[in-house]
């Protein structure tokens, strides 16, 4: 796995430049050469800032195409200059890689849930990060603390830059390394010869003469610029329309927006890519896409309740053959058995209301329900919720003794 | 309420109707009988009741638990074959038996 920030990159692959030529990162249309296309020229990952070397296979910037090419590339790798950008609208399509990985993207307003909800997995994934770590799937928000992307006097003049917002700090350099994907690939790395004073002077050529301002403060008016520079017309209309904010509530962890309801306001997501993400935080490194889940799963509900029944016809059929309790007294067996059940149900009851038995949540039961535990003196579930009808498990021993008594008798 | 402290009144019953239950003939041999049964109820208890834990049917907080288990099952489970064993002979034994039984 291999993780950096846009401005942790900026220092790798020096070397590699000055030993090779360098390849032309992109297509025509923007997509990304395939890896065998690079001239032989041979990546071997990531170099961070602080020294530390990533090892991969393949290093796949999922920052937009305009971070990548116009600050992480090197100005002799790219694929476009300057005047083709300058004719682009921006897209979120960095922004739809990092919506996809938890659910839908309903707006882009739910970068900062997002952000919020990637949080944990971010942080375990780097921690997790090492050199020769397996090969994986990293996403890196840009980073709040890197100096390097900010600017004394930031401020307001690069609101009004009229250069794309995924050019901003915000684009970030999402590293994302999938090693084992193309089985033979000469491994490549986006490398970011760019110092950040080469960054800061080529923005302020553009018209501003700041670079940057601060991650969060961007990333907070970002839907509004995305409104404001979507032109008609240039992009599907999931795309284009940026839909207002919708408030949000909270169910439990997770946020949960509202629903757009005009049919052409679907919200857009990236199956492919999320699937990639998903693979790669579950620590699958096969190739491919992700495995269909196998088949219908097994229906395993009620079979605590199957189990139970079974178990006591085997213990009726034991006792009507063997004529243990039920043939020889059979209301005295009746009664016995009742009041036993009795005297067990008012156990499990009273644990229940206490709160010393908790009812899990395994699919064995009839009724699954993922229901926290009754509160003490809470209604009582239904008959298929009760917990742990023992007075049936044993009540075939329980017979033993009566048999030598009924017998005697 | 801690569960051994919940099932204190329930072993007290069974105490007592096993008590109870003497006043019918034939108590050391239904003692023994008993015995006999809730070894092989503890036995049985010890296995599906790990199995019931372990596949999520219930739970017991620790909190109200003693803290001994075997396997997962705490041991306060286990007064409840101890109390299924000689409880419900003694009821039966000490409900009127039919005249012609």
């Amino acid at each position: 796995m291999a993780c950096a920030t846009p401005g942790r990159l900026h220092r790798s692959h020096r070397r590699d430049r000055e030993r090779r030529p360098a390849p032309r990162r992109h297509d025509r249309d923007g997509r990304p050469r395939h890896p065998h296309h690079h001239g032989g020229r041979t990546r071997r990952g990531v170099e961070l800032a602080d020294g530390r070397a990533l090892r991969a296979g393949t290093v796949v910037s999922t920052a937009d195409l305009h971070h990548t090419e116009s600050a992480l590339l090197a100005p002799e790798e790219r694929s476009y200059p300057e005047k083709w950008w300058d004719k682009r609208e921006p897209s979120p399509g960095a922004l739809l890689l990092l919506l996809g990985v938890r659910g839908e993207l309903p707006s882009s307003r739910t970068t900062p849930p997002v952000q919020r909800g990637l949080a944990g997995e971010l942080r375990r994934g780097l921690r997790r990060a090492s050199a020769h770590s397996r090969p994986g799937v990293a996403v890196r928000l840009p980073s709040q603390r890197d100096g390097s992307r900010r600017r004394p006097g930031g401020g307001r003049r690069t609101s009004s830059c009229s250069c794309r917002y995924p050019r901003t700090p915000r684009g970030g350099a999402e590293a994302k390394t999938a090693g084992a994907t193309p089985p033979s690939s000469v491994p490549r790395t986006p490398s970011s010869p760019r110092s950040p004073d080469g960054a800061a002077s080529r923005i302020s050529r553009n018209g501003s003469s700041s670079a940057a301002r601060s991650p969060g403060r961007l990333r907070s008016r970002l839907p509004r610029v995305a409104r404001k520079l979507a032109r008609p017309r240039a992009h599907a209309a999931s795309e284009r329309d940026v839909p207002p904010p919708q408030p949000s509530k909270r169910v439990g962890r997770a946020v949960v927006r509202g629903v757009i309801r005009a049919p052409r306001h679907r919200p857009a997501h990236v199956p492919h890519l999320r699937e990639l993400v998903a693979k790669g935080l579950r620590g699958d490194t096969s190739p491919g896409p992700l495995p269909e889940p196998s088949g219908r799963r097994t229906d395993v509900r009620g079979l605590y309740l199957a189990a139970i029944l079974l178990s006591t016809a085997g213990v009726l059929a034991l006792d009507l053959r063997l004529r243990l309790a039920l043939r020889p007294a059979p209301l005295r067996t009746l009664a016995a058995t009742a009041l036993g059940t009795a005297f067990f149900l008012a156990w499990d009851l009273a644990g229940i209301a206490a709160g010393v038995f908790v009812k899990g949540d395994s699919p064995l039961w009839s009724a699954s329900t993922s229901h926290p535990p009754p509160p003490r003196g809470a209604r009582l579930p239904r008959l298929p919720l009760l917990p742990r009808p023992r007075p049936h498990r044993c009540r075939g021993a329980c017979r033993a003794p009566e048999r030598r008594r009924g017998a005697g008798a | 309420m801690s569960y051994a402290l919940l099932s204190l009144p329930f072993i007290a019953v069974t105490i007592g109707v096993t008590a109870i239950s003497a006043i019918r003939p034939g108590i050391r041999r239904r003692l023994a009988t008993s015995a006999i049964a809730a070894i092989g109820l503890v036995l049985l208890t010890a296995v599906f009741d790990n199995a019931m834990i372990a596949a999520d049917l219930f739970a017991y907080p620790p909190q109200h638990l003693l803290g001994v288990f075997i396997g997962r099952a705490p041991i306060e489970d286990f007064a409840y074959p101890l109390c299924a064993a000689f409880l419900v002979p003694a009821i039966a034994a000490l409900l009127p038996v039919r005249k012609n039984a």
